[in-house]
Order: C-alpha cells, then structure tokens, then sequence
C-alpha cells in the first residue's frame, strides 16, 4: 500500500516537472518572436541636413521628368564630418527636386537592426517634405563618418588625425550612426 | 581505501609539467631584442649619394630611385625641371677636390641643397587609399593601392618619389602638370607589427614618401586636409578602420659624406587596423578559459579516485601547449610578452595549481587525504580565478 502511494506522489511530481518543461517552452517559443520583434522594430530620429550637392539624371533637357536624383548631405547636427550621399528615384526626383545646394532641410532616420548584414543601419525616410524609399541594392549610397582634429607637434600643425570609428560623442549625437 | 597512482601515472604527469615549464621558457625568451627596433631603423638611401657625386645626370641610378612619372616618361632635365633648369649639385664646385660645395652662404652646405635663398615650393600631399591587401602581420608586409595628388602654387621641381618603408610595383601617371600631379600606385609596403595587445591589437599601416634628391630648402610637403580620405567601400578583411592620419615630418640621417647637413621632407599616411574584438575573443580567450574549466573539474574528483584525479590535468595541460604552439605560429618573434601569452601563463599556472594539490594528496597521510581534498576543492577555484584574471588585466 505504501508501495502504490510512493509511486502516484513520484508520478505526481513527474507529471508536474512535465508541465513546468511544457510551460517553459511554450513561454520561450511565445518569447522569442516578440523578442526578435522587438529588436526589428525600427527607431524613427528626426534631424537636420544640409545638401552638399543635388543632381538629377535621366531628363531630356528639361523636357522629360528626370529619372533619377542624387544628394550628397551633411548631418549637421552631428559632431565630425558626417555625409551622405543618396541616389533616389523618380517619386524623390519629383518631390525633391526643388532642394538646392546649401539648403538646411529636416530629415528623418529609421534605425534598426539588418538580420542580414548583422548590424544596425539607419535608413533616410524622410527628407524635407518628401518620404524616401532607397534601394538597399543601389551602390551609389554611401555614407562617410569622420571626426577630424588637427596633428601638432611642438606647437605646429603638421597634418590631420581623423577617427573613423562610430563611438563616444558622435553616437551620444546621433545615435542612428551606431552599427554594434 | 585509496587507490594509489601507478609509477607510470606519475611519470606521465611529471613529464607533462616539464613540458609546461619548457614551453613557459620558450614564450619567454623565443625572440631576441632588438628585433623590433631594426624594422624601425630608417631606410637605407644607397642609391642618393651615387648620382650626386657625379657631375652629369646618371641615368640609370636616377633611374632606379626615379618616382614612377620619371620611369614612363623620360625628359630631358631641362623639361623635368620646371622651377630649377639643373640640379643644385650641378652648380656646385669642388676647387680643392672632395665634396662639392656652392659658393656664397647658403642654409644649408650639402651640395643637394639650393644654391641660392629662393623660398621653397609647399606641395600639398592628397591620398585616397582604395585598399590594403595580404596584410601579412608576421611580416609587417601589405599591399597598398591609393591615389596620390601633388598641388602647388607654383611650379614644382622636378619630384622624384621615393618610399622609404615599401616599394612601389604598379603606377599610372594620370596627370603630369608644373602644378599639379596625380599618380595611382600601387605597391608593397612594410610597418612593424605592435603586438603587445595582441588579440586585441590595432596595427598601424604607414606609406611614406620623399623626394629623393631635394631638401626642405626646396621642396615641402604639406598634407592636404581635405583630400586625405578612404575610397568609398574600403574594406580590410577581418579589421575595421579605426583612424586615418597623415603628417609631414622631416628627416636627417647621419654624415654621409662632409657637410651633409641637408634635411628631407615626408609626407607620412597612416591608417590604424583594428583586429574585431569579438573574433579576437572567440579565437583566443574562449579556448584558453575551457581549457581551465575542464582541468578544474578534477578538483570534484574523490581522493578514492586517485588515477582519475591525477589524469585530469595532463591532458588538458597537452591541449593549452597545442593551442599556444597554433597561437605562436600566426605571430612573429617579439621580445616582449603578448596579451595573448599572458594569458596562456595563466593558463599554465591553473593547470599547475590543480596537479599540485593532486601531489599533496600523494604527500600527505592517508587519513588527511579527505582534508587535503576539501582545501584544494575550495582553494584551487579561487587561486585559479585570481591567476585567470590577473593574467586578463596585467
């Protein structure tokens, strides 16, 4: 008798470690999507940026709507020389086509983590009134990060020192630049 | 009742710490000094002095030492020449016979250096570098591709490139004019590697450059800010960038010959690597704390279990030689200690931990032996943790 009973309160128990492994699963495999989701989900910064250069391509002397449009900005909100260049479309061609050198215009930046490059990247969306959809495929965007000082020794410039790596200030500022 | 170790269990065991002590002399003494300081020793100009004492143009030394433009296309000196129509050395004289001298004061007595007070032409420097490759860190050798503009205000004379720390095996002379330069180059360089931090080590790729016949008196370098840059897309496999630099600096060497008072310009580009400090983690501190934990495991083995116990540390001592053998062979000879080789005496000296408290269980009465177990069970953790780490920070 005490035989059987021993036996039912170690089923017991059995039974109950099965359903806490069963539980933990389920809750790890409801965990996981929202985790990943989570880490998808992209940041929106606003800033500001300043156009270096804007030329259309693909018009037939002014008669046709260009078909294309690149912009070389500067990120002029961030410390260092932060620049970018974007070679939009079409739709961008015609929304943005009025930017011209020199102008300051608000931009927006959607950062979030790329599963297939394994790091983070920050995508223009927005550049003064126009959305912005960039082929992550088109070689032509680049993005260039320095912070520059001047080398001196005994008192005399003598050339110039640039840190190429994404960290301290320069992330503090505009945070969308961090890759890791 | 404890099962006492075989003789051959013993002689095993001290074989295995025999090796570690070799191996830890090794690491210590495998390179020689000075190693480093005779990559750091200034290039050897044995091609200058030969065309300077003789009195017309050598065209076959000049030849050899002659920048990449003057190799593919030949010119009369006249045209070579824009700012100066000869070579200071040709209006120098020598009536006494030996070194040639100019007459009249001058800065500088070397009979390369100007004749006259003429104030000399500031050429401004731009690179952009499109990519290093076959960086060989047991060499200190790469492969350099890069742009390089030559701006003036003035007419330059004629420039005759040298590169003190490589040699230049590709060029392409894109624009040749009084003011202006463009060259594309490509060739292999040599810095020496800075070890010291090594898995975490950035190394610093250099191109130097001079002008082989013409002092600061007639020729400086500047370095144009604006234009020293990466290529879009530079990439170095396994690095990331970490700065950029480039500075003129000026250079004497010991007499050559009397009155060899003049000074060079250079123009240095640097661009510092960065080993990527995840891989570097991966690579060489996770194999190495493993290696630790396995051996420290024998620590949970009874006093009954003697052979076992005794057992656990050899194999793992044989795999911390194995992998620090690996680890020096991707490196060169230094004379100093590597991160990554402080960590292997850490390494060494865990493992020793655990066969020493092993031998004092030998040592002691049996009756002890239980109380030899529980103080090595607790101490050898926490030794092997303060060795572990002082061999992480030191």
């Amino acid at each position: 008798m005490a035989n059987v009973f021993e036996l039912t309160v170690l089923r017991k128990k059995q039974i109950m470690h099965k359903k806490w492994l069963i539980a933990g699963c389920l809750f790890a495999l409801a965990a996981l999507p929202v985790a990943t989701g989570c880490r998808a989900k992209a940041q929106r910064y606003e800033t500001k940026v300043e156009i270096l250069s804007a030329r259309t391509m693909g018009g037939q002397q002014g008669k046709a709507a260009p078909a294309l449009i690149e912009f070389e900005m500067r990120f002029v909100d961030c410390p260092g020389e932060v620049k970018r260049v974007v070679r939009g479309d079409k739709a961008l061609a015609a929304c943005a086509g009025g930017l011209k050198k020199g102008e300051t215009v608000p931009a927006a930046i959607d950062f979030s983590y790329d599963r297939e490059r394994e790091n983070y990247r920050g995508d223009l969306v927005k550049l003064g009134p126009c959305d912005v959809k960039l082929d992550p495929k088109e070689d032509a965007n680049y993005e260039m990060v320095q912070v520059c000082r001047d080398l001196k020794a005994s008192g005399v410039v003598v050339g110039v020192h640039c840190d190429k790596k994404r960290e301290g200030a320069l992330i503090e500022k505009c945070p969308w630049l961090r890759r890791i | 009742m404890a099962r006492r170790p075989s003789g051959r269990s013993l002689s095993f065991q001290a074989a295995a710490l025999l090796l570690a002590l070799l191996t830890l002399l090794y690491a210590t003494f495998r390179a020689g000094p000075g190693e480093r300081e005779a990559l750091a020793a200034p290039a050897t100009r044995a091609a200058r002095p030969a065309p300077a004492l003789s009195a017309a143009p050598p065209a076959s030394a000049a030849a050899a030492e002659a920048p990449p433009a003057a190799e593919a296309k030949p010119k009369p000196a006249s045209e070579l020449d824009a700012g100066a129509p000869v070579d200071p050395i040709d209006l120098a004289v020598a009536p006494n016979g030996g070194v040639p001298t100019h007459p009249g004061e001058t800065t500088y007595k070397s009979p390369f250096a100007a004749p006259d007070d003429k104030p000399p032409v500031k050429v401004k420097v731009g690179m952009l570098l499109n990519s290093i490759d076959d960086y060989d860190i047991k060499t200190g050798r790469y492969n350099a591709d890069f742009f390089l503009s030559l701006t003036s205000d003035v007419p330059m004379p004629a420039i005759r490139l040298s590169f003190p720390n490589g040699k230049v095996e590709a060029n392409e002379v894109m624009a040749d004019k009084p003011t202006f330069k463009l060259y594309r180059l490509s060739g292999d360089f040599k810095s020496p590697p800075n070890l010291r931090k090594y898995p975490f080590d950035s190394q610093d790729l250099k191109i130097m450059i001079e002008d082989d016949f013409r002092g600061v008196d007639q020729l400086r370098f500047t370095v144009d800010k604006e234009r020293t840059q990466l290529a879009r897309g530079f990439r170095a496999l396994g690095w990331q960038v970490a700065y950029l630099e480039a500075r003129s600096t000026s250079q004497s060497y010991p007499d050559r010959f009397e009155n060899d008072d003049l000074i060079y310009g250079r123009y240095a580009f640097t661009v510092s690597l960065e080993r990527y400090a995840t891989s570097a983690a991966f690579t060489v501190f996770v194999p190495a704390f493993v290696i630790v934990l396995i051996a420290l495991l024998g620590m949970w083995v009874p006093p009954g279990e003697m052979e076992v116990r005794s057992n656990a540390g050899a194999p793992m001592l044989a795999a911390a030689v194995l992998f620090h053998f690996a680890l020096m062979q991707e490196l060169p000879a230094t004379s100093y200690l590597t991160r990554a080789d402080k960590l292997m005496l850490g390494v060494y000296v865990s493992l020793a931990l655990g066969m020493l408290s092993t031998w004092w269980m030998f040592l002691v009465e049996e009756r002890n032996m239980d109380k030899v177990f529980v103080v090595a069970r607790i101490a050898v953790p926490i030794l092997t943790v303060m060795v572990m780490a002082a061999a992480c920070l030191v």
